[in-house]
Protein backbone atom coordinates (compact mmCIF):
# COMPACT_ATOMS: atom_id res chain seq x y z
CA UNK A 1 0.00 0.00 0.00
CA UNK A 2 1.41 3.18 -0.97
CA UNK A 3 1.05 6.01 1.23
CA UNK A 4 -0.28 9.87 0.06
CA UNK A 5 2.64 12.32 0.64
CA UNK A 6 0.58 14.00 2.94
CA UNK A 7 -0.71 11.42 4.76
CA UNK A 8 3.21 9.99 5.02
CA UNK A 9 4.05 13.29 6.95
CA UNK A 10 0.98 13.51 8.87
CA UNK A 11 1.90 10.32 10.17
CA UNK A 12 5.61 10.90 11.09
CA UNK A 13 4.51 14.43 12.83
CA UNK A 14 2.31 11.95 14.60
CA UNK A 15 5.19 9.51 15.55
CA UNK A 16 7.57 11.71 16.73
CA UNK A 17 4.68 13.42 18.56
CA UNK A 18 4.04 10.41 20.05
CA UNK A 19 7.68 9.39 20.89
CA UNK A 20 7.44 12.93 22.86
CA UNK A 21 4.03 11.84 25.06
CA UNK A 22 5.75 8.41 25.57
CA UNK A 23 9.04 10.20 26.99
CA UNK A 24 7.56 12.93 28.53
CA UNK A 25 5.35 10.11 30.85
CA UNK A 26 8.04 7.87 30.89
CA UNK A 27 10.48 10.50 32.50
CA UNK A 28 8.03 11.24 34.65
CA UNK A 29 7.80 7.68 36.49
CA UNK A 30 11.25 8.40 37.19
CA UNK A 31 10.97 11.35 38.66
CA UNK A 32 11.81 11.70 42.33
CA UNK A 33 8.03 13.69 43.14
CA UNK A 34 6.28 12.12 39.67
CA UNK A 35 3.48 14.81 38.76
CA UNK A 36 -0.38 12.94 39.17
CA UNK A 37 -2.08 15.62 37.28
CA UNK A 38 -1.50 18.33 34.79
CA UNK A 39 -2.43 21.08 37.90
CA UNK A 40 0.39 19.98 39.77
CA UNK A 41 2.68 21.91 37.29
CA UNK A 42 0.61 25.10 38.10
CA UNK A 43 -0.34 24.88 41.20
CA UNK A 44 3.41 24.47 43.67
CA UNK A 45 3.38 26.67 46.13
CA UNK A 46 -0.42 27.32 45.88
CA UNK A 47 -1.34 25.57 49.75
CA UNK A 48 -0.06 28.99 50.77
CA UNK A 49 -2.44 31.42 48.86
CA UNK A 50 -6.20 31.22 50.21
CA UNK A 51 -8.85 31.65 47.41
CA UNK A 52 -11.85 34.42 48.50
CA UNK A 53 -15.10 35.19 47.10
CA UNK A 54 -17.11 38.34 46.93
CA UNK A 55 -18.76 38.39 50.67
CA UNK A 56 -15.45 37.80 52.17
CA UNK A 57 -13.66 40.67 49.75
CA UNK A 58 -15.94 42.88 50.73
CA UNK A 59 -15.21 42.43 54.39
CA UNK A 60 -12.17 42.69 54.51
CA UNK A 61 -11.83 46.00 52.04
CA UNK A 62 -14.66 47.52 54.81
CA UNK A 63 -12.18 46.51 57.48
CA UNK A 64 -9.60 48.73 55.94
CA UNK A 65 -6.71 46.91 57.00
CA UNK A 66 -5.93 44.90 53.99
CA UNK A 67 -3.38 45.47 51.21
CA UNK A 68 -5.88 44.85 47.59
CA UNK A 69 -3.63 44.33 44.51
CA UNK A 70 -4.88 44.70 40.93
CA UNK A 71 -3.28 41.84 39.03
CA UNK A 72 -4.02 43.08 35.32
CA UNK A 73 -2.19 45.59 32.89
CA UNK A 74 -1.66 49.58 33.58
CA UNK A 75 -4.17 49.91 31.20
CA UNK A 76 -6.65 47.86 32.60
CA UNK A 77 -5.39 49.66 36.21
CA UNK A 78 -6.26 53.15 34.71
CA UNK A 79 -9.67 52.17 32.92
CA UNK A 80 -11.00 51.27 36.10
CA UNK A 81 -9.78 49.32 39.76
CA UNK A 82 -10.89 48.81 43.14
CA UNK A 83 -10.54 51.85 45.07
CA UNK A 84 -7.56 52.00 47.09
CA UNK A 85 -5.74 48.87 45.15
CA UNK A 86 -1.76 49.11 44.19
CA UNK A 87 -0.96 48.31 40.11
CA UNK A 88 1.38 45.16 39.89
CA UNK A 89 0.72 43.87 36.41
CA UNK A 90 1.14 40.09 36.08
CA UNK A 91 4.49 40.80 33.72
CA UNK A 92 6.63 42.71 36.10
CA UNK A 93 9.80 41.14 36.64
CA UNK A 94 13.33 41.94 38.42
CA UNK A 95 13.68 45.55 39.33
CA UNK A 96 10.41 46.31 38.10
CA UNK A 97 8.74 43.90 40.41
CA UNK A 98 11.17 45.19 43.45
CA UNK A 99 10.17 48.79 42.76
CA UNK A 100 6.42 47.86 42.93
CA UNK A 101 6.36 45.54 45.53
CA UNK A 102 8.33 48.10 47.60
CA UNK A 103 4.81 49.82 47.88
CA UNK A 104 3.61 46.79 50.26
CA UNK A 105 3.64 47.25 53.77
CA UNK A 106 5.26 43.67 55.04
CA UNK A 107 3.00 42.36 57.73
CA UNK A 108 -0.28 43.20 56.43
CA UNK A 109 -3.00 40.33 54.27
CA UNK A 110 -2.99 40.96 50.78
CA UNK A 111 -5.65 40.37 48.56
CA UNK A 112 -4.80 40.16 44.61
CA UNK A 113 -7.37 40.23 42.16
CA UNK A 114 -7.94 40.74 38.03
CA UNK A 115 -10.62 40.39 35.84
CA UNK A 116 -12.94 37.29 37.01
CA UNK A 117 -13.13 33.64 37.68
CA UNK A 118 -10.83 33.21 33.81
CA UNK A 119 -7.85 35.26 35.05
CA UNK A 120 -5.07 34.10 35.91
CA UNK A 121 -3.03 36.85 36.84
CA UNK A 122 -3.79 37.16 40.32
CA UNK A 123 -2.33 33.65 40.45
CA UNK A 124 0.70 34.41 38.88
CA UNK A 125 1.33 37.94 40.63
CA UNK A 126 0.25 35.82 44.32
CA UNK A 127 3.18 33.61 43.72
CA UNK A 128 5.34 35.95 43.08
CA UNK A 129 4.42 37.83 45.74
CA UNK A 130 4.85 35.07 47.98
CA UNK A 131 8.83 33.74 46.19
CA UNK A 132 9.33 37.92 47.63
CA UNK A 133 8.58 36.55 51.20
CA UNK A 134 4.77 38.00 51.70
CA UNK A 135 2.37 36.64 53.98
CA UNK A 136 -1.23 35.98 54.38
CA UNK A 137 -1.70 36.22 50.47
CA UNK A 138 -5.08 35.77 49.40
CA UNK A 139 -7.00 35.84 45.72
CA UNK A 140 -10.23 37.23 45.37
CA UNK A 141 -11.27 34.41 42.49
CA UNK A 142 -14.27 36.86 41.01
CA UNK A 143 -11.86 39.97 40.32
CA UNK A 144 -13.78 43.15 39.03
CA UNK A 145 -16.65 41.08 37.71
CA UNK A 146 -17.43 39.79 41.22
CA UNK A 147 -16.80 43.48 42.41
CA UNK A 148 -19.21 45.06 40.25
CA UNK A 149 -21.83 42.14 40.71
CA UNK A 150 -21.89 43.43 44.64
CA UNK A 151 -22.69 46.71 43.56
CA UNK A 152 -19.23 48.22 44.31
CA UNK A 153 -17.69 50.87 42.63
CA UNK A 154 -14.63 51.18 40.76
CA UNK A 155 -11.79 54.00 40.82
CA UNK A 156 -10.44 55.81 37.91
CA UNK A 157 -7.31 57.43 37.08
CA UNK B 1 30.96 14.91 8.03
CA UNK B 2 30.70 17.40 5.62
CA UNK B 3 29.71 21.18 5.79
CA UNK B 4 25.82 20.61 4.89
CA UNK B 5 25.40 18.69 7.54
CA UNK B 6 26.56 21.73 10.18
CA UNK B 7 23.73 23.51 10.19
CA UNK B 8 21.38 20.26 10.75
CA UNK B 9 23.81 19.19 13.51
CA UNK B 10 24.11 22.54 15.23
CA UNK B 11 20.04 22.78 15.44
CA UNK B 12 19.92 19.83 16.49
CA UNK B 13 22.52 20.41 19.24
CA UNK B 14 20.57 23.67 20.10
CA UNK B 15 17.08 22.31 20.66
CA UNK B 16 18.55 19.41 23.00
CA UNK B 17 20.55 22.00 25.19
CA UNK B 18 17.08 24.01 25.03
CA UNK B 19 15.11 21.78 26.29
CA UNK B 20 17.44 20.27 29.03
CA UNK B 21 16.24 22.32 31.96
CA UNK B 22 12.78 22.73 30.26
CA UNK B 23 12.50 18.91 31.00
CA UNK B 24 13.97 18.83 34.52
CA UNK B 25 12.14 21.57 35.98
CA UNK B 26 8.46 22.15 34.11
CA UNK B 27 7.28 24.01 37.07
CA UNK B 28 9.46 26.90 36.35
CA UNK B 29 8.81 26.37 32.82
CA UNK B 30 5.25 26.52 33.39
CA UNK B 31 5.57 30.07 35.34
CA UNK B 32 7.36 31.25 32.10
CA UNK B 33 4.75 29.92 29.34
CA UNK B 34 2.42 31.70 32.17
CA UNK B 35 4.09 35.13 32.48
CA UNK B 36 3.64 35.29 28.38
CA UNK B 37 -0.04 35.81 28.49
CA UNK B 38 -0.87 34.28 25.37
CA UNK B 39 -2.11 30.53 25.88
CA UNK B 40 -5.24 30.01 28.15
CA UNK B 41 -4.51 28.68 31.74
CA UNK B 42 -6.02 25.04 30.73
CA UNK B 43 -2.81 25.01 28.05
CA UNK B 44 -0.55 26.05 29.85
CA UNK B 45 0.63 22.73 31.94
CA UNK B 46 -0.04 20.57 28.84
CA UNK B 47 2.08 22.55 27.20
CA UNK B 48 5.47 22.77 29.41
CA UNK B 49 5.09 19.32 30.03
CA UNK B 50 5.56 18.17 26.53
CA UNK B 51 6.78 20.82 24.26
CA UNK B 52 10.61 20.15 26.20
CA UNK B 53 10.33 16.57 25.18
CA UNK B 54 9.36 17.17 21.71
CA UNK B 55 12.00 19.92 21.07
CA UNK B 56 14.45 17.21 22.79
CA UNK B 57 13.12 14.40 20.36
CA UNK B 58 13.39 16.62 17.32
CA UNK B 59 16.66 17.77 18.30
CA UNK B 60 18.01 14.48 18.59
CA UNK B 61 16.38 12.90 15.44
CA UNK B 62 18.60 15.87 13.62
CA UNK B 63 21.93 14.76 15.17
CA UNK B 64 21.16 11.50 13.97
CA UNK B 65 19.86 12.02 10.43
CA UNK B 66 16.65 10.47 11.22
CA UNK B 67 13.17 11.81 10.08
CA UNK B 68 15.05 14.89 9.55
CA UNK B 69 12.73 16.40 7.04
CA UNK B 70 9.70 16.45 9.91
CA UNK B 71 12.38 17.52 12.38
CA UNK B 72 13.04 20.60 10.29
CA UNK B 73 9.31 20.88 10.11
CA UNK B 74 8.58 20.89 13.62
CA UNK B 75 11.32 22.58 14.71
CA UNK B 76 10.74 25.57 12.05
CA UNK B 77 6.88 26.11 13.59
CA UNK B 78 8.18 25.93 17.11
CA UNK B 79 10.78 29.07 16.27
CA UNK B 80 7.94 30.85 14.34
CA UNK B 81 5.71 30.37 17.47
CA UNK B 82 8.75 31.63 19.22
CA UNK B 83 8.98 34.73 17.30
CA UNK B 84 5.54 35.56 16.78
CA UNK B 85 5.17 35.37 20.82
CA UNK B 86 8.08 37.10 21.57
CA UNK B 87 7.27 40.13 18.98
CA UNK B 88 3.81 40.14 20.31
CA UNK B 89 5.09 41.12 24.39
CA UNK B 90 7.71 42.79 22.86
CA UNK B 91 4.80 45.43 20.75
CA UNK B 92 2.80 44.97 24.28
CA UNK B 93 5.61 46.26 25.81
CA UNK B 94 5.34 42.94 28.28
CA UNK B 95 9.30 41.73 29.12
CA UNK B 96 8.95 38.27 30.17
CA UNK B 97 12.20 35.75 30.70
CA UNK B 98 12.06 33.84 27.01
CA UNK B 99 12.43 30.56 28.96
CA UNK B 100 14.45 29.65 25.76
CA UNK B 101 18.25 27.83 27.30
CA UNK B 102 16.48 28.26 31.09
CA UNK B 103 13.78 28.46 33.68
CA UNK B 104 15.15 31.22 35.60
CA UNK B 105 12.10 33.75 35.06
CA UNK B 106 14.15 36.33 36.80
CA UNK B 107 16.59 36.47 33.84
CA UNK B 108 17.23 39.22 32.12
CA UNK B 109 15.19 38.44 28.48
CA UNK B 110 16.63 40.99 26.19
CA UNK B 111 14.02 40.14 23.88
CA UNK B 112 15.38 41.89 20.21
CA UNK B 113 18.48 39.45 21.05
CA UNK B 114 15.89 36.49 21.61
CA UNK B 115 14.18 37.34 18.42
CA UNK B 116 17.53 37.58 16.40
CA UNK B 117 18.59 34.32 17.67
CA UNK B 118 15.46 32.45 16.70
CA UNK B 119 15.73 34.57 13.45
CA UNK B 120 19.27 32.83 12.69
CA UNK B 121 17.90 29.55 13.95
CA UNK B 122 15.38 29.83 11.41
CA UNK B 123 18.05 30.34 8.66
CA UNK B 124 20.20 27.21 9.96
CA UNK B 125 16.67 25.18 9.47
CA UNK B 126 16.24 26.93 6.30
CA UNK B 127 19.77 25.72 5.00
CA UNK B 128 19.29 22.43 7.04
CA UNK B 129 16.22 21.42 5.51
CA UNK B 130 18.29 22.21 2.21
CA UNK B 131 21.20 20.49 2.39
CA UNK B 132 18.63 17.25 3.89
CA UNK B 133 20.24 13.48 2.86
CA UNK B 134 17.96 11.46 5.26
CA UNK B 135 17.84 7.85 6.09
CA UNK B 136 13.93 7.34 6.76
CA UNK B 137 11.72 10.08 5.42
Amino acid sequence: MKLGKKTAWLLKILFLCVISIGLAFGFNVVRPKPFTSFSELTAQQVEDIVEIGTPEMVKAYDSGVVIIIDARSDMDFAMGHIPGSISIPSWAIGDELTAMTSQIKRGKSIIVYCDGLSCGKSLIVAKKLLEKGFKGISIYTEGIDGWLGAGRDLEAN
Amino acid sequence: MDFKSLPRIILGIVFILASVDKIIDPVAFAGIIQNYQILPEIMVAPVAFFLPWLEFVCGAMLVCNVFTDVSIVILTAMLLVFIAALSANLYRGIDVACGCFSTDASQASGMIETIVRDVVLLCAAFLAFRFRRTSLS
